[in-house]
């Protein structure tokens, strides 16, 4: 049972989450979970290996109606949104080394988070904005010498799924476009690598003290934070989607210690 | 109006002189951050099946009434809207006369002799080699436009003239307007709807703000300029496909759902059928 909720926009051009409290008319949102693991530690315990399956079933979800402005209406939010159910499920696999020199985990998750509600996307099932069809994360740390441990992290996942305009027409000599399905597409797929080196400077008892070196985003891959569709500037007769991304490469050095 | 504030904050930040310091860093963070990874992207956009688009109109005046007929295209491919030929079009009053309109350019339909009677009901019927649509609407009392004026209206750092419109809704809820403005002959791209949800036989006074686009033909109203008002009073179907046309086809940055204005066209196909009264002031602005 869960008293907040969460709105997403189904919009690229603006990915805007708000946070919801119960009101007599936002009921709470319950749900129903039901998952089965196995774990297992392998050769001689250096590894570990876990698998776990669940299917959540949810109540009291909720979703803006089509066409929902949330700008226009600073008044009551509730005439904005409409009220269904949903469900999710997936495999997860984690597999963890946990001693020697190199440490880490490489994790992989397959899953499908769904909404229906009656007066969406003709009340069949539709993507909610948070379904990654697949997401990866390879965690490793090695350690150097006593000094210096090295670390790399790559993440990747599907994009989230949004409604973009399936085609275009011209109404009043103006374009509009024109959608078939709510979150129907998805943002272009998530990736990135970080890379990090601590340098322990001092280890003592009492005082310790360590600088950490760190790379976000270390192949300046750009991923997409919004796609917005517009006319063509210098050629109206044409339409374009437009991407932008926000940070790419962000170095970063900290100085931590622990008394 | 406020759906616009995106457009204005970049309007207050391009204009202002005296910024405070927490607006120039925000101003600096969001430049850097937003444009400076802004780029052109191919999407693969399914090819979605065609639909027929209908924008059917009849009024109280000689002349108006006219159907237009095209497809959706692509998101890729231009802006070209090539006209469906060869359709049958009609409009007839309920328990009256049935009119046909007449092909006059690939894709427009028209009947210059078609004039439509306030408090009657209309019954449009399209059929493109036998997919037929239909459509049924009433044509309002009409509201006179009493007058229409220039303002000068502050907006965040500058003064602007604004056209202002003066009516007397009638008793009685349910009166829908739409006002169209032309400067200088020139189309006014901003859709501007009303209804008389709070004003209900009041007199009313409204100005239509407007935040022009980068590349609108008419981005203000300056001295001498000739504006042009049409004043439609139309049913309340035609007004929701407004309403719901500008907040979320149009431009589609700012809304949290896109998705297809509703329409009141039967069978499938987008667009509307809009029976309404027409009334047009014209003034050169001081």
């Amino acid at each position: 049972m869960q008293n907040l909720h969460l709105v997403s926009n189904s919009t690229s051009s603006n990915p805007t989450d708000k946070w919801m409290a119960n009101t007599n008319i936002i009921k709470p949102e319950i749900s129903d979970q039901v998952s089965i693991g196995y774990y297992q530690d392998i050769f001689n315990k250096q590894f570990e290996l876990s698998i776990e399956t669940y299917y959540k079933a949810m109540q009291n979800q909720i979703d803006y109606r089509d066409g929902a402005d949330i700008f226009a209406n600073s008044d009551a939010i509730e005439s904005q949104l409409l009220f269904g159910k949903g469900r999710a499920y997936g495999i997860e696999w984690l597999l963890k080394k946990k001693a020697g020199k190199l440490t880490g985990w490489l994790a992989y998750t397959l899953s499908k988070t769904e909404k229906k509600i009656a007066g969406i996307n003709d009340d069949k099932w539709y993507n909610a904005r948070q379904d990654r069809t697949h997401e990866i994360a390879v965690v490793g740390s090695y350690q150097l010498n006593s000094k210096w441990t090295v670390s790399a992290t790559w993440v990747y996942y599907t994009g989230d799924a949004v409604t973009f305009p399936a085609g275009k027409y011209r109404v009043d000599n103006r374009t509009v476009f024109y959608y078939t399905e709510r979150n129907g597409y998805r943002m272009p797929d998530y990736h990135r690598l970080d890379l990090g080196a601590t340098w322990i400077l001092k280890q003592k008892k009492r005082f310790s003290s360590e600088l950490t070196f760190s790379l976000y985003n270390a192949y300046g891959r750009e991923n997409a934070y919004t796609i917005s569709f517009r006319d063509n500037k210098d050629d109206p007769d044409k339409t374009e989607a437009v991407q932008y991304a926000l940070f790419r490469y962000i170095p970063s050095v900290s100085y931590n210690f622990k008394f | 109006m406020k759906y616009q504030i995106n457009k204005m904050i970049r309007k207050f930040y391009s204009r202002s002189t005296a910024v405070p310091l927490s607006g120039m860093i925000l101003f600096i963070f969001l430049s850097l951050v937003l444009t400076s990874c802004e780029k052109v992207i191919t999407l693969d956009l399914n090819e979605a099946e065609k639909k027929y688009v209908i924008e059917a109109v009849i009024t109280d005046q000689p002349s108006t009434a006219k159907v237009l007929l095209t497809q959706t295209k692509n998101f890729d491919e231009d802006n070209i809207f090539p006209g469906v030929t060869g359709a049958t079009v009609t409009i007839s009053e309920s328990g009256g006369a049935t009119t046909a309109l007449v092909e006059s350019s690939p894709g427009v339909y028209i009947n210059p002799l078609l004039t439509g009677i306030s408090g009657r009901t209309y019954d449009l019927s399209v059929n493109i080699n036998g997919q037929v649509f239909t459509s049924s609407c009433i044509m309002p009392q009409k509201v006179n436009l009493d007058t229409i004026f220039a303002s000068n209206e502050f907006l965040f750092t500058d003064t602007r003239k604004i056209v202002n419109v003066e009516y007397k809704d009638p008793a009685g809820r349910g009166n829908n307007y739409r006002f169209v403005q032309y400067v200088n002959n020139y189309k006014q791209e901003e859709i501007f709807v009303q209804n008389d949800d709070y004003t209900d036989g009041r007199n009313v006074n409204t100005k239509l703000f407007f935040f022009a686009e980068d590349d609108d033909t008419v981005s203000t109203i300056n001295s001498l300029d000739k504006v042009r008002i049409e004043m439609l009073c139309i049913d309340q179907p035609v007004y929701k496909y407004w309403f719901s046309l500008a907040r979320s086809s149009v431009g589609g940055n700012q809304q949290a759902t896109p998705s297809n204005p509703v329409s009141n066209i039967k069978g499938g196909a987008l667009g509307y059928f809009s029976a309404h009264t027409l009334q047009t002031k014209e003034i050169v602005v001081p």
